[in-house]
């Protein structure tokens, strides 16, 4: 199995001056990435999972090309994405698409939903005429559940859930191959998120698309992905299948969030055993030594500040960077 | 949603939709304060262009019965033809108030536009490019604004003698830069709206991206400002003139007409400041109200 | 009218969870308590307070009931302080206007105030600037300001939404550490299922205005008896558990503003009736487990 996208070893420096990076000397910086690698496969849905500061946004932007980054490499179907040439890389942008976490705010408030949709035909297909790409937004907005006569409606005419589903049709009508959904259902109420998971796994089923969701909640991550990332401070700590999340996975930090998630009955969630890591997120601009965790990591050693552990295989398809953790009990459940 | 599993095969006619600018016209139309002062501003346009047909006298001819004689045969008066009285060459007031109108209008209307303009793209550039270029174009504008441009302007006209076209040049120096500047500061918190991003994204080129995405949605802004700025530039233009180095005679405009008439004052003709002061309160008050209406009706949730 | 008909109570040191997504009133409900509605807000009916009407009392009056015995917490802290003053002076400010205090006494009183919702080293950072606290902190400071006072009663408005999955737990442990030492009634108010799972002895689930089930936590979630409370329940994914797909709601939840003669609910309803459509339902049960729907209770 070719992987549709590999990011290989990537760092993304940010300076902490807000100017740009190659001019500023290293003391003004800070990698809010440092040394990502991960592999996705056709049809596959990776989630990321972490905190606010963890870079899985920045990850995610490095891969469609909105930062540059200052190490290693992203490689598309087998091309290196920085060494290809503008045309090139316009082709494969056309193939990656982006859903946002806010709905109202990602559509362009005096553009109609025609036009919204529209434009990335407009920009990637420009002999296209104007009846084929307006038949194609009608076809794509049946697709995601919108009625096309809403066609010359405005974003703010429209319901919450109903702006993501513009989103979605507007990253689905270039047909991509591959989807990157930044928080896609945190801004949306609990009765919608359903009805817009449950769209995204349809249409990836129908269309054959790899997603990337990013999400800082675990529960809906491991519901829609294959394989789950687990990200703090700019660090990958853990990467395994989400079938194996519960029983499998070890890092003390994977286990925190595994915990801080309540689960929604009383019976089961009162009785959990509530083990909180203590403290909050350390700076992202002065970043512990080390393991990035150790801060606030339950089973800290003296060793753990002195080294980045190094990313192993622990398991079929399992990335591990602890060398100290015990495989878990399994989750208790009622 | 459920509707589009009832859609037929072919396309349905496509419901209207409400766009944000007929969304503010509903909502400006219902403001009575604004209304007023479009409707004013409206009929002293209509007045500042069509007035002077309706006397039969030119802002030029000299009544010279009345010479000599103001204080009494040149009052206002519907008999003697002079419905705003004369001046104190015996002009009609009337004709010369239309004329002072219209030329301070259009004093005010070119600024706005160069403001428009000028400012409107430097501002749009300058924060979407950022950087560098940003930092370079906007210190250019703090440089020029930090010349006393009045003190400037008034040594120009000194020297290379009174013209319109030098009065025009200096109004235009200064109107855009503020403009600019706002224009700019706009432009910075759009450009990190998620439908920028989204754009950037999908692959569309920077100029589209400026022309369809942040162009639009600065608009409104621009409007505002624009109709709080023309007021501003004909206060200018009439200080300009008022201190005689702006519009030259035969030539006219309300700050021309307000510093003739003040000069006048104690002689016991009020109404040759009267009624250019009239008009010009009307007209700063008129952009003033219009504006801030603008600026409701665009922005509705800013005064709950 | 955003809130229509909606009865809750709550006793001392009891958590009473008021759940609903947005528009469903939950806010509103919460602000009508503490008499801060808008002034386009006109609440009517009875509002108790330990067994005196509250509703119509002079704002005097009110203002000192809000600022004795009802406290109250928001989803972003950071917007309740005032960043160009220290945490210390902010603190103190309402210790001495209140209680005529000295300001040593009343300093003393909110470090340990701060030591109780697990702030360390609080006699030193007391002086600290917001801007100097994360998210999580600032929450705690929140909480510890509004403690100050001994409220009966303590409001927390999605008090953790805006926070960090793993400082989320911390913040509700604390609120239960605090309702156990202090006896005080809580009104948790929030749309997120497992945050009200977590803590709350009795629910309110709301919807457009309207209560659709309250009771028990326990029973509300083991027997949920309205539709919109189990399609609710189903529609959020577990961590505990294997879905193969996730029943999400059809439709979009009401404008607040419109109301419909019949159940609220009723356009997005799978078991939807002729009567639903026409008539409100009435509420039936009691304090331990009630809702309103026609359809036959089954359990």
């Amino acid at each position: 199995m070719t992987a549709l996208l590999e990011v290989d070893n990537v760092t993304v420096e940010f300076s902490l001056r807000g100017g740009p990076v190659p001019g500023s000397p290293s003391r003004d910086r800070f990698a809010a990435l440092e040394g990502v690698s991960l592999e996705l496969a056709e049809r596959e849905t990776l989630g990321i999972v972490g905190e606010s500061g963890s870079g899985k946004t920045t990850l995610v932007r490095a891969i469609v090309g909105m930062v540059p980054i200052q190490k290693g490499r992203i490689v598309w179907k087998g091309s290196d994405l920085s060494g290809t040439d503008p045309d090139s890389r316009r082709r494969i942008r056309k193939d990656m698409s982006m859903i946002f976490q806010n709905p109202l705010a990602s559509l362009n408030p005096r553009m109609t939903i025609g036009q919204i949709i529209a434009e990335p035909c407009q920009v990637h297909e420009p002999h296209a005429s104007r009846a084929e790409i307006r038949r194609r937004v009608a076809e794509t907005m049946e697709r995601v559940g919108l009625a096309p006569a809403l066609v010359n409606r405005y974003p703010h005419e429209f319901s919450g859930g109903q702006c993501q589903r513009v989103g979605i049709a507007r990253a689905l009508i270039g047909r991509p191959k591959l989807i990157i959904c930044d928080e896609p259902v945190a801004a949306l109420d609990v009765s919608i998120r359903a009805q817009i998971v449950n769209l995204l796994k349809q249409l990836q089923d129908e269309f054959g698309i790899s997603l990337i969701m990013i999400s800082h909640d675990l529960s809906v991550i491991r519901h829609v992905s294959h394989r789950i990332m687990v990200m703090y401070l700019g660090h990958v700590m853990e990467m395994l299948p989400s079938g194996h999340l519960l029983q499998n996975s070890c890092h003390p930090y994977t286990r925190a969030l595994i915990e801080s998630v309540p689960i929604p009955d009383p019976s089961i969630q009162k009785a959990r055993e509530m083990r909180t890591i203590k403290g909050e997120l350390p700076s992202m601009r002065n970043p512990p030594s080390g393991c990035r965790f150790t801060t606030r990591c339950p089973i800290a050693r003296d060793r753990c500040g002195d080294s980045r552990p190094a990313l192993l295989e622990a398991g079929p398809g399992h990335w591990l960077a602890c060398p100290y953790c015990d495989p878990p009990p399994g989750l208790k459940t009622g | 949603m459920i509707s589009s599993r009832l859609q037929p095969e072919s396309l349905p006619e496509p419901e209207p939709g409400r766009s944000l600018w007929q969304d503010a016209r509903r909502r400006i139309r219902q403001n009575p304060v604004a209304m007023t002062s479009f409707l004013a501003l409206v009929l002293i346009g209509a007045f500042a262009v069509l007035g002077p047909l309706l006397s039969d006298w030119s802002s030029e001819d000299i009544n010279w019965n009345v010479l000599g004689n103001v204080e009494t045969a040149g009052r206002p008066a519907l008999g003697s033809g002079h419905y705003f009285g004369t001046d104190q060459l015996g002009r009609d007031l009337f004709v010369r108030t239309a004329h002072g109108v219209r030329v301070s209008l259009m004093v005010g209307i070119i600024g706005a536009l160069i403001a428009i303009v000028v400012g409107t793209l430097y501002g749009t550039i300058a924060g979407y490019v950022g950087g560098r270029t940003d930092n370079i174009m906007m210190r250019t504008v703090d440089v020029i604004m930090s010349i006393p441009y009045m003190f400037v302007l008034i040594i120009l006209l000194v020297i290379f003698g009174q013209s319109m076209i030098l009065l025009f040049v200096g109004i235009g120096l200064v109107s855009w830069l503020d403009m600019a500047r706002i224009v700019r500061g706009q432009t910075l918190s759009i450009k990190n709206r998620e439908f920028v991003e989204s754009a950037v994204v999908i692959g569309v080129p920077p100029a589209l991206i400026i022309l369809r995405h942040i162009l639009p949605n600065l608009v409104g802004v621009v409007i505002v400002y624009a109709t709080l700025l023309i007021p501003n530039m004909i206060i200018f233009e009439s200080f300009i003139s008022f201190l005689g180095l702006g519009i030259q005679e035969p030539n006219t405009s309300l700050g021309v007409l307000i510093s003739e008439g003040a000069s006048q004052m104690q002689y016991g003709v009020l109404w040759q400041l009267g009624f250019p002061l009239f008009f010009f309160i009307v007209i700063q008050f008129g952009f003033f109200f219009l504006g801030d209406g603008i600026r409701d009706a665009l922005d509705p949730k800013d005064r709950h | 009218m955003a809130v229509d008909g909606a009865s809750l109570d709550i006793h001392p040191g009891e958590v009473l969870a008021v759940v609903g997504e947005s528009g469903s009133g939950k806010s509103q409900t919460a602000l009508a308590v503490t008499g801060l509605l808008a002034r386009n807000g006109t609440p009517e009916g009875s509002i108790l307070w330990e067994g005196r009407e509250i509703l119509g009392l002079p704002e005097h009056r009110l203002a000192r009931l809000r600022s004795e015995e009802i406290a109250m917490i928001f989803q972003n802290p950071m917007t309740c302080l005032n960043p160009y003053l220290r945490i210390s002076t902010q603190m103190i400010e309402g210790m001495t206007l209140n209680r005529k205090m000295t300001r040593t006494q009343a300093r003393s009183a909110c470090i340990e105030m701060l030591e109780t919702v697990q702030i360390a080293d609080a006699g030193n950072r007391i002086d600290m600037y917001p801007h100097e606290f994360s998210g999580g902190m600032l929450q705690r400071i929140m909480i510890a300001m509004s403690l100050l006072r001994r409220p009966r009663l303590l409001i927390a408005d999605e008090p953790t939404t805006a926070l960090d999955v793993t400082v989320q737990m911390q913040i509700v442990q604390l609120l239960e550490h605090i309702r156990r030492q202090y006896d005080t009634a809580i009104m948790l108010i929030t749309h997120d299922l497992g945050l009200v799972a977590s803590i709350s002895d009795r629910i309110s689930i709301m919807y457009n205005g309207q209560i659709m089930e309250s009771g028990l936590a326990e029973n509300v979630f083991s027997r949920p008896r309205h539709p919109y409370t189990r399609a609710l329940l189903d529609a959020v994914p577990r961590i505990d558990q294997d879905e193969k797909i996730l029943r999400g709601i059809a439709g979009d939840p009401p404008d607040p503003a419109s109301r419909t003669p019949g159940c609220p609910f009723h356009s997005r309803c799978a078991y939807r009736m002729a009567p639903c459509v026409e008539h409100r339902p009435d509420t039936l049960g009691s304090r331990e487990h009630a809702h309103a729907c026609h359809l036959p209770d089954e359990t």
